[in-house]
């Protein structure tokens, strides 16, 4: 049984703290609406690698991850491949890497707990604040990912959270400002707001189960307004130093 | 003696020994950049002068003004200067700031055409004085063979120094300033009578008159510094002192020699050393500190040969390769990192960026790490800098090495270098499948043997053919590279530079391979596919058909990257087996500069899909658009590249957008940081680091005037953009730029 990767990114600088290995894997079973990597969501639909293959791929760049670094499981949906994922991510810690996952934090099976304790970060995406919201704009309910982010907290594990913003659907200072408030605790190191960007539009097939969102990309001026909102949000808030700086992007 | 008042050691007092004398005395600095100052007003003023003097040279075509009427030597020119008054560092190469002068020694031909392409005429006064002379050039062509010239003709040799100065010899201009110039003659004054106890055999005497012309040219010197108001006899005094006799040793070699690179060495640690007494004794500033060393770096900037449009093809953008060595460990494991590695760099700010000196960065996992995160700052904000594996190299150069030109290390006043340009290595490997026939004339050029294979081309029958050509063509390469070399002793000899070396130096022979991925890529398609030959009407091979995938250099594919190590090793083997000049050490490096463009002009259709005319990759990098896996796996193929059979360097272009480095600036910073150390953990050699969009530089091409300082690394040295030429520029733009979408 291999490991589905859609795709390896070696030079990876914004998926994680430092310079990191990335590797996407294929499958998820969310459907957003701004999905820019819609190639992805299949879980047959990419290369079947074993882990040992992975875990040589990483270690042939070893020196370049090990300094400020890592490895990042990104996706599609990495958990889930969980099962897959625990001997190659404990074979990974015991060479000094950071690990992280990218992940919307979609299950807490037995094997994302056995997975979670070989990582060293979760960077977390909130699709929306919203219960209905969430449900339209990425086809799953909202309950698991509140869950997943409780049992973040509860075990103390370090966690980014991350927002793709989109105009007209989570835009607003009062959606941001209960962001900040339901993620909050000392082990948020971060909260990362991304542009939409219309890139991946080609990557949506015709025959799509849901209709794509036709926003435009989220314009600078949009995305400068809400990181101040964040910066005001987060000054007097000590335990988070990493947000103070606005994101440049 | 006032001079060395305060300076430890003893070694250094009773010998020319600079490096024991930095080593007793250098202070390391392990801090940040946070003490570093801006420019001076009086910096600013003398830097918009010398500006406004570059916009007219460039609006001039690219040479403000020639004199044709003296020929350029030491004392030939009065003292010039940008500005009496305002000038700290004074010294120019003729009587005046960008005023450029003629240098027939290397050839007639290169003067004359030179002058002309800019509208000049050289005056018939030259020509007088030397219809009289031998130059070096004419001393070549009284002895090359038929073959040499055909190989050299047809481009399978290429930028060989025939017809200008050889250049890549980095004289000890410190010496100058730690003994000043009478001591130095001594010193030298007592080689000349343990060499006259010696049996008189060529070698000996050849060496003796060189030792003679080494003290006449010492005198000179002294006699060029005087006219500006100097006593170099004696050692520097203070730290102005110390730069001011250190550039007038480099001043006396620009004068005397048009070499193509003419490297500064490794002397801001040294200069550090004064500096540091001086701030000690309250005598000076870090704010005059600084201003000195900007003053400094305006002459060098100054610093201009005379080239023709030929020469400017192989090597684009007027450089003069001022190489300047910041950084590095000594051999205790102590860093060599001073405040001064910092000033050098703080001119990229204090004065914008500017492709010389071209400043390099020897790196070492042992570096302080706030001066790693500088040297990514200043790569972020100017791209004018690259990074030079100093864990790599100290092995076998020591902790005084400088660079030559782009990648050649050598030992400072103990090491010099016979400079061999490249051979075109695509185009042998066609000459070796067409036996021994040009692909692009059919004039046959090397020995002769049938055209191969009428069917696909078999992996080791190639091999074996490309071998024998190899072997044959790399006697050819040694056999030419002598005739040059003793010629330019003869008739071009560096007297100044030579005479900042000891006596008895070390030589290496540096040849050099164009086009490594272009042949790897190649071989990899005959061995891993199917490679069938199309024949043109008269029989030679002038295509290929290639079926079916390969995989090509820059994936780190170990099936393709085992070819690219296996190639430098037996070229470098073959090399070897051919008698030197001067017993010189046999050395190799994978370096194009620019002559990638030129060189893939004389070169026909290639089995990877390259067609006739296209550019190389540059220096070791891989084939633009080919490296499929990433920037990592890109430099993962480079770094396997074996330095110990390319000691003369493997040099990597790598360009990457600022937004694929991170988000934020300090992110950017600590990814470049990372990706250095991992590439130079790797055992690579060589980096140049662009970080920038190529939007900018489309921008730049169709708008040069919104872009006036932007500096670019092309190939072991960084050009201004706007002074290459549309080829160039357009081949720029071609490379990979990895970023992430």
């Amino acid at each position: 049984m291999g490991i589905q990767v859609h795709k390896m990114e070696s030079f990876g600088t914004l998926d994680g703290p430092g310079l990191r290995g990335v590797i996407f894997l294929s499958g998820c079973h969310k459907r957003c609406r701004y999905c820019h990597n819609a190639d992805s969501w299949s879980l047959s639909g990419g290369e079947v690698w074993s882990a040992e293959a992975v875990y040589d791929w990483i270690m042939r760049n070893k020196g370049y991850y090990l300094r400020n670094g890592g490895i990042t499981f990104s996706g599609g949906e990495p958990l889930l491949q969980a099962k897959e994922l625990v001997g190659l991510c404990e074979m990974l810690k015991k060479e000094g890497f950071h690990i992280a996952i990218d992940t919307a934090g979609v299950t807490l099976s037995q094997d994302v707990k056995n997975l979670l304790k070989f990582v060293d970060l979760v960077i977390m995406d909130i699709k929306h604040v919203h219960f209905e919201t969430f449900l339209w704009l990425t086809g799953e309910t909202m309950e698991i990912t509140l869950e997943f982010l409780g049992f973040l907290m509860n075990h103390k594990m370090e966690y980014w959270i991350r927002q793709v913003i989109v105009e007209g659907i989570n835009d607003t200072i009062e959606q941001l400002e209960t962001l900040e408030k339901i993620t909050h605790s000392e082990y948020r190191k971060k909260i990362e707001l991304l542009p939409y960007h219309t890139m991946g539009e080609h990557k949506w097939s015709a025959d799509s189960p849901i209709t794509k969102t036709d926003a435009d990309e989220t314009s600078p001026e949009t995305m400068d307004h809400l990181n101040q909102a964040l910066l005001f949000f987060s000054k007097n808030d000590k335990t988070n130093d990493t947000i103070k700086s606005p994101i440049e992007i | 003696m006032k001079a060395w008042k305060g300076f430890k050691g003893t070694k250094w007092k009773e010998q020319v020994d600079v490096r024991d004398f930095i080593v007793s005395n250098v202070t390391p600095y392990y801090g940040d950049e946070s003490f570093l100052k801006g420019p001076t007003k009086r910096t600013e003023i003398l830097w918009s002068k010398v500006t406004s003097l570059m916009e007219e040279e460039q609006r001039r075509g690219g040479v403000l003004d020639i004199d044709t009427d003296r020929v350029s030597s030491l004392l030939s020119y009065e003292p010039g200067y940008i500005d009496a008054v305002l000038e700290e560092i004074v010294g120019l190469q003729t009587d005046a700031p960008l005023k450029r002068s003629v240098n027939p020694f290397g050839g007639m031909r290169m003067a004359r055409d030179a002058c002309e392409a800019y509208g000049y005429k050289l005056s018939d006064r030259v020509e007088e004085q030397f219809s009289f002379k031998t130059t070096h050039n004419d001393g070549v062509f009284r002895v090359y063979s038929e073959t040499m010239k055909k190989l050299r003709k047809s481009g399978l040799i290429t930028g060989l120094p025939d017809a200008y100065g050889r250049g890549r010899i980095i004289g000890d201009y410190r010496r100058i300033a730690l003994y000043g110039i009478d001591v130095l003659m001594e010193h030298k004054s007592a080689d000349q009578k343990v060499l006259s106890e010696r049996p008189m055999n060529e070698e000996n005497i050849r060496l003796m008159e060189e030792v003679f012309r080494q003290v006449d040219f010492l005198g000179k010197l002294k006699v060029m510094a005087r006219a500006y108001g100097h006593d170099i006899g004696r050692p520097a005094e203070t730290a102005k002192e110390a730069i001011q006799w250190t550039y007038y040793g480099y001043l006396g070699a620009i004068k005397e020699q048009n070499g193509a690179a003419m490297s500064l060495g490794r002397v801001g640690g040294f200069l550090d050393i004064y500096i540091e007494r001086d701030l000690l004794n309250g005598v000076l500033s870090e704010k005059c500190a600084q201003e000195l060393i900007d003053d400094f770096i305006i002459k060098l900037r100054l610093a201009r040969q005379l080239r023709t449009p030929d020469y400017n093809e192989l090597f684009a953008g007027d450089p003069l390769w001022i190489t300047e060595a910041v950084g590095g460990m000594d051999l205790q494991g102590r860093t060599l990192v001073t405040k001064n590695a910092y000033r050098f760099l703080n001119t990229l700010v204090n004065l914008g960026a500017a492709p010389e000196p071209n400043l390099t960065v020897l790196w070492s996992k042992g570096l302080p790490e706030p001066f790693k995160a500088y040297c990514a700052a200043i790569s972020i904000r100017t791209d004018a800098i690259q990074y030079e594996n100093d864990d790599l190299m100290r092995p076998t150069f020591g902790d005084d090495y400088g660079i030559a030109c782009c990648v050649s290390a050598m030992r400072i006043g103990k090491e010099m270098q016979f400079f061999g340009a490249r051979c075109n290595l695509p185009k042998v490997f066609l000459l070796a499948l067409n036996g021994g026939y040009d692909e692009m004339t059919g004039e046959q050029i090397g020995p002769q043997m049938d055209v191969m294979g009428n069917r696909t081309l078999e992996f080791e029958a190639v091999m074996e053919r490309f071998d024998f050509y190899t072997d044959w063509l790399s006697g050819q390469y040694v056999n030419t590279m002598n005739v040059i070399h003793y010629m330019h002793d003869k008739y071009a000899y560096e007297k100044t530079q030579m005479a900042l070396h000891d006596t008895d130096v070390h030589r290496y022979m540096a040849f050099g391979i164009a086009g490594l991925s272009v042949v790897v890529d190649s071989l990899s398609a005959i061995k891993h596919s199917k490679v069938t030959p199309v024949r043109n009407d008269q029989g030679w091979i002038v295509d290929f058909v290639t079926e079916g995938d390969y995989p090509v250099f820059g994936n780190d594919d170990d099936r393709v990257d085992q070819i690219a190590t296996e190639i430098p090793k037996s070229f470098h083997k073959h090399l070897s087996k051919y008698d030197t000049y001067r017993n010189a050490e046999h050395t190799l490096s994978l370096l194009t500069i620019t002559s990638n463009v030129v060189y893939g002009l004389k070169t026909g259709n290639t089995p990877d899909g390259r067609r006739k005319g296209e550019p190389f990759a540059p220096g070791a990098n891989p084939m633009r658009g080919r490296e499929k896996n990433g920037a990592i796996a890109a430099l993962n193929s480079v770094a396997k590249l074996p330095f110990s059979d390319c000691k003369d360097g493997i040099s990597c272009t790598f360009s990457v957008t600022p937004g694929t480095l991170g988000r934020i600036e300090s992110d950017r910073r600590a990814n470049l940081v990372a990706l250095l150390e991992g590439y130079f953990e790797g055992g690579a050699h060589h980096l140049n680091v662009n970080v920038l969009n190529k939007e900018r530089l489309i921008d730049a091409m169709e708008h040069p005037e919104k872009h006036p300082s932007l500096t670019i690394r092309v190939s072991g040295y960084a050009v201004d953009f706007h002074k290459l030429s549309k080829d160039q520029q357009l081949e720029v733009i071609g490379r990979t730029f990895h970023e992430r979408v």
